[in-house]
């Protein structure tokens, strides 16, 4: 098997709220997959009915775990929760350890395992320092730890830059890069759409409890671009009514070109070099901040409209 | 269930661990013996220290006054308004100033002790009792009658209760089982609020510091609440062994050097109150009659299902809360049965077999502090099942229920909750 969840009809309800509305979603193996939607859609209340926090009314959820034979499977999915902490009182390393065991390793397999993340981290000194007297960023390092130690094949990371510093945010970006280079499957959940362009390599954006995008994040990109070119040119446009294409001068030698006609690339730059010398030609493919709300616009449009 | 025993362990260790554990564990026995000793302490480190001048101008009690360790007595000649002049600058070495008047016999008055400061209930006592033994005897030689012959003719009754049981008869003592009952029952009560609020401090702690959600990922919320409550009874019943064998240590080593000088401050406190330490060594006696073993198996079974029923609500009520000012509501209404059953436990001490006792030591709420407090005057062995039974079973429903909000109250933040999510959360979720 490829994927290593797959969701089927997955349903959750609250008093009178519909969470999480009847979902079908397949995480592929060693991907860092992007789940996105506004705050109250639907995401933590899935992260957690995935992490078995909460009972889900109906649906199904199949792990397919490279390593069989793990009793609890609990303890082969790490989670780092958007409402963390720790224990403020706490040793660090006693902390670590407690988290470690608690997800099935050994005293001393947990101990290996904490000494390399914080030697990896350069976080050796903080070992006996208790939560308390480490800064926030530093307690969310940790934090990080925890959730990785037991070397799990599934992680799922709520949030996870809130509150760190540029440079603590590029380190962790980097460890989850190559965690999912270790054929570990990595869930991101968060609403920081450019972390997601960086990193992720499938997204699901979901609103109401529903998904109302899925795909990898380059066919997503394709599929909502716009058929607008930037270039760089030298010369003067004698005229800017060109049959098809609108024209817009951004600055002295640079144009944004709307491809009306959906002209081939190659036949449209051969009719932009008719009129001037061209140097660069690119495509401006939509953010997925544009994406974002365009669809979660359109989806409340929609239900709206539904509505009257 | 390892990851149970994980949380059991995590739970007891930081706790044992901890400085103001250590403190509490070793400071209370110190303040119990303390208190107990208190008042023995008190009347024999004011030993020596009394110095009373006599001016008795009635001239009757010559020889009266007794020196005693704590109190000397000199007979002083003149005027009483100099002596008071004197006393008033501190120039004559005395604590105070006894003036004893002419006086009729028939209406003896006008005694006055005059002293810078209020004097103490034992030189009181101790006067008081001189005067009217002299005058008495006054009295007596007035009337005619032999003093020796009436004290000869006293009697002094001590009214025995023997309890009628199946095993044999058997000495019972209303006061020694009246401080039992208290003693046990009060430290029922006590362990029970203060076991329990610390369960609860322990679950809104992990909830505040936004931990439980790490942590029920890698358990189920059953099983972290059975580990904490397990985890801090150990911690109680650790505390507990460590104060009984501390006091029982402290005791020895104190009645070992102090029993000497405690005897001595025994028998002034004896002319005090007018009892006979021969009444307290009944009473001890009559505590070794008490059924020891079933008394201490009984203890210890209402002690840790007592605290258990408890701390499953507590858990639940500390699963709820998610600031301090909003915890102290969700407490009234679990501490209103434990109140309640302290003000019964005060009347099990008049009506031990009243129905209002016999009832509230089987209702689980009330039993596991009025059952303790009726065992010393003696409790059918059929309502001591029964009671112990019921306990067991209200347990069993406290943690099903408190195990359903825990699960639920512990991921809910910000939202005011009332007694009808409660009940939703209990009987609608699967």
């Amino acid at each position: 098997m490829n994927n290593i969840l797959e969701l089927k009809k997955l349903h959750k309800e609250y008093e009178n709220v519909i969470a999480v509305n009847s979902i079908d979603l397949d995480i592929p193996r060693g991907s860092i997959f992007g789940l996105l939607g506004p705050n109250g859609a639907g995401k933590t209340s899935m992260i957690r009915i995935i992490t078995h926090i909460t009972m889900l009314d109906s649906g199904s959820i199949t792990f397919n775990f490279n390593e069989k034979g793990i009793k609890d499977y609990m303890n082969n999915i790490g989670y780092l929760p958007e409402e963390r902490g720790l224990y403020p009182e706490m040793k660090i390393g006693e902390q670590l350890m407690f988290f470690a065991q608690m997800k099935g390793l050994s005293a001393k397999k947990a101990k290996e395992n904490i000494n390399h993340w914080l030697q990896k981290l350069d976080m050796e000194d903080w070992y006996n320092k208790k939560a308390q007297e480490l800064s926030k960023g530093m307690q969310q390092l940790v934090q990080f730890v925890a959730s990785i130690v037991h070397d799990p094949e599934l992680l799922i990371f709520d949030e996870p830059f809130s509150g760190l510093d540029p440079i603590n945010t590029e380190r962790l970006k980097k460890e989850i890069v190559e965690l999912a280079k270790r054929d570990k499957t990595i869930i991101f959940s968060t609403h920081q759409m450019s972390q997601v362009e960086e990193i992720c390599d499938e997204i699901a954006l979901i609103d109401k409890g529903v998904i109302i995008l899925e795909g990898k994040l380059k066919d997503i990109k394709n599929r909502f671009k716009k058929d607008i070119f930037e270039i760089k040119y030298n010369g003067q446009f004698q005229s800017m009514n060109i049959d098809g294409l609108d024209i817009e001068l951004v600055e002295d030698g640079c144009a944004l070109v709307k491809n009306l006609k959906y002209y081939p690339n190659s036949q449209l730059l051969k009719m932009l070099s008719d009129h001037v010398e061209i140097y660069s030609f690119t495509e401006i493919l939509p953010s997925l901040n544009e994406i974002f709300i365009e669809q979660v616009t359109r989806a409340k449009n929609m239900m709206e409209a539904k509505h009257e | 269930m390892n990851k149970t025993l994980l949380v059991f362990k995590k739970e007891y260790f930081t706790r044992v661990k901890n400085k103001s554990f250590i403190i509490m564990t070793l400071l209370v026995p110190v303040l119990i013996m303390l208190l107990m000793t208190l008042p023995l302490l008190m009347t024999f480190f004011k030993s020596g220290t009394n110095k009373i001048a006599i001016l008795d101008e009635s001239g009757e009690f010559a020889g009266a006054f007794n020196n005693s360790s704590y109190l000397e007595f000199s007979f002083v000649k003149g005027n009483l308004n100099e002596w008071k002049d004197k006393l008033n600058q501190n120039e004559i070495g005395f604590d105070g100033l006894l003036y004893i008047p002419k006086f009729d016999i028939k209406y003896p008055s006008g005694f006055v002790v005059y002293s810078d400061k209020q004097i103490g209930i034992t030189i009181q006592k101790t006067i008081e009792n001189t005067l009217q033994n002299k005058i008495e005897t006054m009295r007596f030689i007035d009337a005619g009658i032999d003093k020796a012959k009436v004290n000869e003719l006293k009697v002094s009754i001590d009214l025995q209760n023997i309890v009628m049981q199946e095993g044999g008869e058997k000495k019972g003592n209303v006061i020694a089982s009246i401080a039992v009952s208290q003693v046990m029952g009060f430290f029922q009560y006590f362990m029970i609020f203060f076991y329990g609020s610390l369960i609860m401090m322990a679950v809104t702690e992990e909830k505040k510091n936004r931990i439980v959600e790490i942590i029920v990922s890698s358990i189920p919320p059953f099983q972290l609440m059975l580990g904490k409550i397990f985890g801090i009874a150990a911690v109680a019943i650790t505390q507990l062994l460590i104060w009984v064998v501390f006091i029982m240590i402290l005791m020895t080593v104190f009645s070992l050097f102090m029993s000497p000088m405690l005897l001595e401050s025994v028998q002034d406190l004896d002319a005090i109150a007018g009892s006979s330490s021969q009444q307290i060594t009944d009473m001890l006696g009559s505590i070794e009659a008490f059924n020891i073993p079933l008394m201490l198996f009984a203890f210890s079974f209402f002690f840790i299902f007592g605290y258990l029923f408890y701390s499953a609500l507590f858990a639940g009520a500390g699963a709820v809360t998610d600031d301090n000012s909003q915890n102290q509501t969700i407490t009234i209404p679990l501490s209103i049965p434990v109140i309640l059953s302290m003000m019964i436990m005060v009347n099990v001490a008049q009506q031990p077999h009243s129905p209002l006792t016999i009832w509230s030591s089987l209702i689980p709420f009330s039993s596991p502090i009025i059952m303790m407090a009726r065992l010393p005057f003696g409790v059918p062995f059929w309502q001591l099942i029964l009671s112990m039974f019921l306990l067991i079973i209200g347990f069993i429903i406290n943690t099903w229920a408190a195990g359903k909000i825990y699960r639920i109250g512990i991921l809910m933040y910000g939202k005011k909750i009332n007694w009808n999510d409660i009940r939703k959360w209990i009987f609608k979720t699967p």
